[in-house]
C-alpha cells in the first residue's frame, strides 16, 4: 500500500498529464483512475472514464506528436529530438510544448556536458488502448525509474 | 466488395502506384477503364478486377508485386478473429482520427450494424455539423463501404469498416490491430490470405 502511496506521490506530475482530472474531486479521479503494479514492478495506470480516455488518444492521434513520443527513449535535450523529427522545425517546437505542458514529457535534468542544457523525458513508458466507437480503454506504463523526485521548474516560452 | 478491400483500397492505391512504373500504372489504368469503366481506387475495392488486369499487364511479376504491396501495408494477425495489423501510417492516421473526432466517430457508430443510405446516416447522426464533409473522409480513407457498387449514389448503403481498433506504444514502436467489421461478410480477410 505505502509502495502505491509513494508512486502516487511522484505521479504528481502525471496527474497534470490526465488532463481532465484538474477540475474533478477526489473520489472522481480515483473512480477515473486505477493504478496497479505488474510482475515486473512497474507501475500502471488504467483509464475508466471515457471522455479522459479520448483525450489521451488525441495526444498520440497526432502524428507529430506522437513521432516526438516515439523518439524519446532516454533523457535527451530538446533539440535533439527537434532534429530527429521528419516535421518542419517551428510544428515540432510547438508540439513538443503542447506535450510538456500537458505533462506528457518533463524536465528531468541536464546534460553533464560543458554547457549545461536542460533534458527531458516521457512520462508514459508503454500504452495500450483498445478503442471502439462506444468503449475507450487505456493502459498506461508510468517511467517512475527515470523521472526526478522533485518536479523541476520549466521556464515560460512565448 | 469486403470491408477489408475498401479499407486498404486508398493505402494499397498509394504504395502500388510507386512500386509499378510511371508507363505500367497509366497501362493498367487505361486497360481498367476500357474493361470495366473503372478507376485504379474502384477496381481495388472490388479486387478480382484489378488483379486480373494487372496479370495482364505486368505477366508474372504481377502476383509477387501484390503480395509486396500488402506485405507495406498490414499484416495478418488472426484470421479467426478478423485482425489486421496496419502498417501504413497514413491509414493509422486516418483511423485515429476519425475515432477521436466526436462527429466522425458518430457516423462510424451509426453505421455499425447494418448498411444504411447516406441519407440515414445524416438523419440519424447526433451532430449535424459538416456532416457531408465529413462521410466523404470516412469514405475516402475506406473506413465506410458500399456493398452495391453498382447501385445511384442516393441508394447506396453504408457501414463501418472498423469493429474496434487496438494500439501497442512500446520501445519506439507504434503498432495498430483492427478488427474487421464482418456484419455483410462472413470472411472479410479473404482478399489476402
Amino acid at each position: 500500500m505505502d509502495t502505491i502511496r509513494n508512486a502516487n506521490n511522484q505521479l504528481d506530475p502525471g496527474e497534470r498529464a490526465m488532463l481532465a482530472c484538474e477540475n474533478t474531486t477526489n473520489s472522481s479521479v480515483k473512480s477515473a483512475i486505477s493504478i496497479h503494479k505488474d510482475l515486473d514492478c512497474m507501475l500502471w495506470i488504467e483509464l475508466n472514464e471515457h471522455s479522459l480516455s479520448e483525450k489521451i488518444i488525441r495526444i498520440y492521434s497526432d502524428p507529430t506528436k506522437r513521432q516526438i513520443l516515439l523518439l524519446i527513449d532516454k533523457p535527451v535535450p530538446k533539440d535533439e529530438i527537434l532534429k530527429k523529427c521528419s516535421k518542419s522545425q517551428s510544428s515540432a517546437y510547438r508540439k513538443f510544448n503542447e506535450l510538456l505542458r500537458v505533462g506528457f514529457i518533463l524536465p528531468v535534468g541536464y546534460t553533464k556536458a560543458f554547457n549545461r542544457v536542460r533534458v527531458y523525458d516521457k512520462i508514459i513508458s508503454k500504452a495500450e488502448f483498445s478503442v471502439s466507437t462506444k468503449i475507450s480503454q487505456i493502459r498506461l506504463q508510468i517511467n517512475l525509474s527515470r523521472l526526478p523526485e522533485r518536479q523541476m521548474e520549466e521556464p515560460v516560452y512565448p | 466488395m469486403t470491408a477489408m478491400e475498401t479499407l486498404l483500397a486508398s493505402s494499397f492505391e498509394k504504395t502500388f502506384s510507386g512500386f509499378v512504373g510511371n508507363d505500367e500504372i497509366r497501362q493498367i489504368k487505361n486497360s481498367l477503364f476500357e474493361q470495366y469503366h473503372m478507376t485504379l481506387l474502384s477496381s481495388i475495392k472490388d479486387f478480382k478486377k484489378f488483379e486480373s488486369t494487372t496479370e495482364q499487364i505486368l505477366g508474372s511479376s504481377g502476383i509477387p508485386l501484390i503480395k509486396k504491396t500488402f506485405n507495406q501495408i498490414c499484416h495478418l494477425e488472426s484470421k479467426p478473429n478478423h485482425i489486421v495489423e496496419i502498417k501504413d501510417e497514413s491509414l493509422r492516421n486516418a483511423i485515429l482520427s476519425s475515432f477521436e473526432e466526436p462527429i466522425k466517430k458518430n457516423i462510424l457508430d451509426v453505421a455499425f450494424d447494418y448498411p444504411i443510405t447516406i441519407w440515414e446516416i445524416a438523419a440519424k447522426a447526433k451532430m449535424q455539423e459538416k456532416i457531408s464533409e465529413n462521410i466523404a473522409y470516412l469514405i475516402s480513407w475506406g473506413l465506410l463501404a458500399t456493398c452495391d457498387s453498382e447501385d445511384s449514389e442516393d441508394n447506396k448503403k453504408y457501414y463501418s469498416t472498423i469493429d474496434c481498433f487496438s494500439v501497442n506504444i512500446e520501445d519506439g514502436q507504434f503498432h495498430m490491430y483492427v478488427t474487421i467489421n464482418d456484419i455483410l461478410n462472413p470472411e472479410p480477410l479473404k482478399l489476402i490470405y
